[in-house]
């Protein structure tokens, strides 16, 4: 259950630190995709080692973020528009760099035919399970992925500037506050969340699908909007935000194991998403 | 003069437990202009609210007379994004069947325009239009309704001197067409060309009334600012050291153990100079320096955070080790100086915005002792509060200086300026006037009559001020004005 969770709670944990500066990272679910395809080119494909191939995931992944963010810092763009314009940029540069197709194992020769290589270890150690079989390994990042923004958000002066920036820009920067350097480390965090994410959906998948991560972006807002954090920014914290995520995640599993259909648990999902933001409403006095 | 058209009795307005009006009773005469002087937080934009309907008095008669009243807002409530004549029809389109007939609109609005002497297709965005234009555009919306009654609250402010005067033809017009005018500015000299009866509003409360043949420059200064000083502000003597902030243009230097006041009305070019100081914030706290801005709910608080985080904010940085924050550090500075300075809460985690304004005022100086400074820079630091917290600030203040630290202090309370500086520079327009001690004589009616520029009110000084104009400007002005002599005209007019 927790595995299922584990790729879009990743998202979760780096969109929180976007939303509370009042901002909004509509790119995550692209960067996914992009990150799944190019760990997939690397191991499978260019067959480079494990570490490289995360190394090179990493340095790109934090590179597009701090890109969005220096589109927003830099020439004022609004969140919104900057990380929807790089949503689509970045799709697009995946179902170029992959060709439109998979990245899978199999490969195709010159005479039109398939043949299979092995999947590099890296894949079958971050798929298997630990702890007699119980905790999979994707969940284990995502736990650590979730404590290390925790870490940020609550415990650095980092995470109490990027709370001032969403509570009030203006005041921020007269306390002294870098609300430029502030806003890069949020997005930039954030799409290394992502990028992680795109290498755990690859390994679980056993291929890089361009497609991937399409929508997830909205599901990880949702899980964080649900936890408490505001759009409005200021105000948020990591562990309500997993609240959100598991109380999404298990509504899809609870559903789907007694068979009620797609339809109606979109449905349900929308409705209880209105409802707990609702009644956090209601809290504030 | 004519019949009255409006009658105030004993009018008074209370928010929560201030005061802002007690008791004012006034009438406005037919084709007359009357007049309301005061300084800020006298309570002149109130009481034109309550006239105009935009608040409701709490206790008290208005008399209308059967008039309506319509006010030109100081903010201009125009759409920047919508047409000329999109904006003057705004919310009583001429239409048929639901389709706007904006031909006939046009037609319509010229005859209106021509009124403010404004040459305009309509077509034009209100965005690109000028200061004066605008502001010209309102009044012609403002008129075109036919309201017996006009409210001008500082319809000059930010223009230039021919722009005014643009302004001011339009209104001798009006007064000819028999409407009444209450005005409110700050300009002295717009008043002696203008008014026909002056009002003197202090502290919420109706000082005088009078004729503009009975004036008196002596006594309507005397009015103006009262005379109830010193009794709230603690006695000190002033123990200057080396110099510790040194500014150019205009060139001011402050030492320490002084509290530098700058005397000046709203736009005087006081703001710059603090923001001029404070450019670059991080490094201005490293310098130790703290500004304290005017508006705390906008630039100075985060209100939705907790007492606790608003007075940490600056010092996260400082009180943090490998990045991790230190929080029983930041805590304890917290604490100290929230029973220091008397924050009245149980505990630091209650989000400031539920705090009194007196309580967030404190916090927001919390939060820049935090900071250990030398300078404090105070813009308005008792804008809103009542009066036991000004005295609790007031004695704060002092004792910083008394311990080294200096103070640049602005405060359009004259009072407060008065009480707590040790010398006072005057600004006019971004200028030095003059340099005052404590203990001069005569202080603050020199000091009103720098920062009004009482001296700018002799006609004769008026070539001076033109050349201050920027000449693109001017030029634009020129064209629509009808040609230059306009000034003299309306001396002549008066």
């Amino acid at each position: 259950m927790l595995r299922q969770v584990s790729v879009p709670g990743i998202l979760a944990c780096g969109m929180c630190l976007v939303i509370v500066t009042s901002g909004i990272d509509l790119s995550v679910g692209s960067i996914l995709g992009l990150s799944s395809v190019l760990f997939s080119l690397f191991t499978i494909h260019k067959g480079y080692s494990a570490f490289h191939s995360l190394a090179l995931c990493f340095l790109i992944g934090v590179s597009v973020g701090l890109f969005a963010g220096f589109l927003i810092t830099k020439f004022k763009l609004q969140p919104f528009m900057a990380t929807l314009a790089m949503m689509v940029l970045l799709r697009g540069i995946a179902k170029w760099v992959s060709g439109g197709q998979k990245i899978s194992t199999a490969i195709q020769n010159a005479d039109g035919t398939f043949r299979y290589i092995e999947l590099p270890p890296i894949f079958a150690f971050l798929d298997h399970k630990i702890g007699g079989n119980s905790v999979a390994m994707v969940t284990v990042v995502f736990i650590f992925a979730a404590f290390f923004s925790w870490v940020i958000l609550h415990k650095t002066y980092f995470g109490k500037h990027l709370l001032a920036v969403g509570g009030n820009e203006a005041a921020a920067r007269l306390s002294g506050v870098n609300v430029t350097a502030t806003k890069l480390l949020a997005y930039a965090w954030c799409a290394l969340m992502a990028t992680i994410a795109g290498i755990c959906q690859a390994v679980q998948e056993g291929q890089g699908d361009p497609e991937s991560g399409t929508g997830y972006e909205l599901t990880a807002i949702a899980m964080v909007v649900m936890g408490g954090t505001t759009l409005a920014g200021g105000k948020g914290s990591i562990i309500t935000a997993l609240l959100g995520v598991l109380v999404i995640g298990y509504l899809e599993k609870i559903l789907s194991l007694n068979a009620v259909p797609e339809s109606i648990r979109l449905m349900l999902t929308g409705v209880i998403i209105v409802c707990a933001v609702l009644l956090q409403k209601n809290e504030q006095p | 003069m004519g019949y009255k058209v409006l009658e105030l009795d004993n009018v008074s307005k209370n928010f929560g437990d201030i005061s802002v009006l007690k008791n004012i009773s006034l009438n406005l005469f037919e084709g007359e202009l009357h007049f309301l002087a005061g300084e800020n937080g006298a309570g002149k934009s109130t009481l034109m609210k309550i006239v105009s309907g935009n608040l409701c008095q709490s206790s008290g008669e208005i008399n209308f007379q059967g008039n309506s009243v319509e006010m030109c807002h100081q903010e201009l409530s125009l759409l920047e994004n919508l047409s000329v004549v999109d904006n003057f029809f705004l919310g009583r389109e001429i239409s048929k069947f639901s389709f706007i007939r904006r031909k006939i609109q046009k037609e319509r609005m010229q005859k209106w325009l021509k009124k403010v002497s404004l040459k305009l297709s309509g077509d034009e965005l209100v965005r690109n239009l000028s200061l004066s234009q605008k502001y010209l555009l309102e009044m012609a919306r403002v008129i075109s309704r036919d309201s017996k009654i006009l409210i001008l609250d500082e319809p000059t402010g930010g223009l230039s001197q021919i722009e005014a005067e643009i302004i001011f033809k339009v209104i001798f017009e009006l007064k000819k067409a028999g409407k009444a005018v209450f005005y409110i500015s700050h300009k002295m000299h717009e008043m002696l060309l203008l008014a026909d009866r002056i009002t003197v509003l202090r502290d919420g409360e109706k000082i005088s009334t009078i004729k503009i043949a009975d004036y008196c420059e002596e006594k309507f200064i005397k009015d103006l600012v009262g005379r109830s000083l010193g009794e709230y502000f603690p006695q000190r003597e002033a123990i200057t050291g080396e110099c510790v902030l040194e500014i150019e243009r205009p060139s001011l230097k402050l030492f320490k153990g002084e509290i530098l006041g700058l005397a000046g009305l709203e736009g005087s070019g006081h703001r710059e100079v603090f923001n001029k100081i404070f450019f670059s914030p991080e490094k201005s706290i490293a310098n130790g320096q703290a500004y304290v801005t005017n508006d705390r709910k906008n630039t100075g608080l985060i209100l939705n955070h907790s007492i606790l985080q608003n007075i940490s904010l600056p010092i996260y940085k400082r009180e943090s080790l490998f990045s991790l924050i230190r929080e029983k550090n930041c805590k304890k500075i917290a604490l100290s100086l929230k029973e220091g300075l008397k924050i009245k809460s149980e505990n630091l985690e209650k989000e400031v915005g539920l705090l009194s304004g007196g309580n967030q005022q404190k916090v927001v100086l919390a939060k820049w002792l935090a900071t250990d400074p030398q300078i404090l820079i105070l813009d308005e630091p008792t804008r809103g509060i009542d009066i036991g917290a000004k005295v609790e600030i007031y004695q704060l203040l002092c004792d910083f200086v008394n311990n080294g630290g200096a103070i640049l202090l602005y405060s359009s309370e004259m009072n407060e300026l008065l009480g707590l500086s040790d010398r006072i520079v005057t600004l006019y327009q971004g200028q030095i006037q003059n340099f005052y001690g404590r203990k001069e004589i005569d202080l603050q009616e020199k000091i009103m009559s720098d920062i009004i520029g009482a001296k700018y009110a002799n006609p004769n000084f008026k070539e001076n001020k033109t050349s201050r104009i920027e000449s693109d400007e001017y030029s634009f002005v020129a064209e629509n004005s009808g040609g230059p002599g306009l000034s003299s005209s309306a001396w002549n007019n008066f």
